[in-house]
């Protein structure tokens, strides 16, 4: 039909296509195989899905019908969704499930049985990870596994970090945390020393709700008491993914925590806490590039309902919350409306998990 | 008093574009008075132009209403036949002009992403 074609305009085409299509059409020609497994091919198209085809991850507990439910929104106005199967061993946990999503890539954890895996639902490839062996005594109570994950800027590695507290039953005393990371590329995990760690080990890290990965860099949210005042010191974990290397920051505002956001490829926090009877500024605050210091941005507040929770931005100005009753709504700022996404969840049960994510073709790597 | 600039289409029709329009080209902005494009058909090269002239401005950050309106016309102009999609690629890639490159690019994928790999050897001619 059109005679020659330059490469490059080519590939202008096809980095606009989704992954399924990718697939399919490995075999239209030798180098349209090569193509789509060349590193700078996939880096290119997952900037591509990120910038026009951003989707959103919910997990929760479906009060209305009794079940867990894993929904893949797959458009902007948040219409359109299908349910995800996780695959293996995975498809039958769901209370225990933990997750991570960045870059394209799922992170799973059976907090039950320590298992982990990554997976990539676009392409459904999927890998168990090695087990971490982390010298954990024989008679524990395991008290809360927590994960950060995230892929490594200009690297193509993924890791996974894995922090898991318990109770030793013999000694009756909680543990001080183990933490191990494991890398993508290399296949294996590392423990973490005592010195890398000590410094945060009295602090408790928040389990997966409140956490972010912003552009190779993991967020928890932390805190441990101050006195006997009844108020806790919060601050924010942060670890290089590339330079394995764990950071305390403070917060800029006291005696309370927030919510942790992604916004505009960096990370933010909200004051808000429904918890806490001291006064809110509900002001979004923007961590610097010095990663220490944090600039007011805007203030959100939402006088229609009440919200439990804030899980971050979406597009153009609306904002992703849980209301007190469980409800997880699109609410709109500039309109200030409201918007159901027929997700309905128990009230006071958390069990309710909002990520975005992007498709992408990256290889897990199997042998 | 901005500049005019010249375009020739391949089969001889000249266009007249002001610079605030060519800005959009890097190749129309470096070129001399005259731009000869023995490449585009002046059926084609309308096209461009028409897309040019109502990109010259970019709405306002927040300006969402005029973001949805420029979008909605971006969607109406792309749905061309195959044959003039591809054809405005190759001409908007000759003379640089990304956002008619990503727009066209996208119409093409969202046409093709369904067929099966027999019909895309047929499509591009491989």
């Amino acid at each position: 039909m059109n005679g020659n074609w330059p490469s490059d305009m080519l590939t202008e085409i096809l980095l606009k296509l989704p992954v399924k299509s990718i697939i399919r059409f490995k075999c239209v020609a030798k180098t349209w195989c090569h193509l789509f497994q060349n590193p700078t091919f996939i880096s290119q198209h997952l900037s591509v899905s990120k910038k026009n085809h951003k989707r959103l991850v919910v997990y929760y507990w479906d009060g209305n019908n009794d079940n867990f439910v894993m929904r893949l929104f797959v458009d902007q106005a948040l219409d359109f969704y299908h349910d995800l199967h996780r695959p293996s061993h995975f498809a039958s946990i769901y209370r225990s499930l933990v997750f991570c999503v960045d870059n394209g890539l799922f992170c799973l954890l059976d907090a039950a049985n320590s298992i982990l895996a990554l997976w990539n639902p676009a392409t459904t490839e999927f890998k168990i990870l090695p087990q971490c062996n982390q010298n954990i005594p024989s008679k524990i109570s395991a008290i809360a596994d927590t994960l950060g994950f995230g892929l490594v800027p200009l690297s193509n590695d993924y890791k996974v970090v894995y922090i898991r507290s318990y109770l030793d039953l013999e000694k009756d005393m909680e543990e001080p945390a183990h933490i191990a990371i494991y890398s993508m590329s290399s296949d294996s995990w590392r423990v973490f020393e005592d010195e890398e760690v000590e410094f945060f080990r009295d602090n408790h890290i928040c389990g997966n709700f409140n956490n972010a990965c912003v552009n190779g860099v993991y967020y928890w949210h932390t805190f441990k008491s101050i006195d006997d005042s009844g108020y806790y010191d919060h601050k924010v974990l942060a670890l290089n993914l590339g330079t394995e290397v764990f950071r305390l920051i403070d917060l800029p505002f006291s005696k309370r925590g927030g919510h942790l956001i992604p916004l505009h490829d960096r990370i933010a926090i909200w004051d808000t806490d429904l918890l806490v009877d001291i006064e809110i500024s509900n002001e979004v605050w923007v961590l610097d590039d010095d990663g220490r210091n944090w600039t007011k941005v805007l203030k959100i507040e939402i006088p229609v309902l009440q919200v439990q929770r804030m899980f971050g931005f979406w597009k153009n100005n609306k904002v992703l919350v849980e209301s007190v009753t469980g409800q997880l709504l699109l609410y709109d700022l500039e309109k200030e409306e409201a918007k159901e996404l027929g997700i309905q969840t128990k009230e006071d049960w958390y069990f309710l998990f909002v990520h975005t994510y992007e498709e992408s073709l990256v290889a897990i790597g199997n042998e | 008093m901005s500049r005019k600039i010249t375009l020739k289409s391949s089969d001889g029709e000249l266009f007249e574009v002001d610079e605030a329009v060519a800005l959009q080209s890097e190749t129309m902005i470096e070129a001399d008075n005259i731009l000869t494009l023995p490449n585009v058909t002046s059926e084609i090269l309308a096209k461009v132009i028409e897309y040019c002239k109502m990109h010259v401005e970019s709405p306002e950050a927040d300006d969402r209403a005029a973001a949805d309106e420029l979008n909605r016309w971006d969607l109406d102009f792309i749905n061309l036949p195959d044959t003039t999609l591809l054809d405005l690629i190759r001409a908007a890639h000759h003379l640089k002009i990304k956002g008619l490159v990503d727009l066209a690019c996208s119409k093409v994928a969202d046409r093709i992403k369904g067929k099966t790999a027999e019909q895309i050897r047929e499509y591009f001619n491989i």
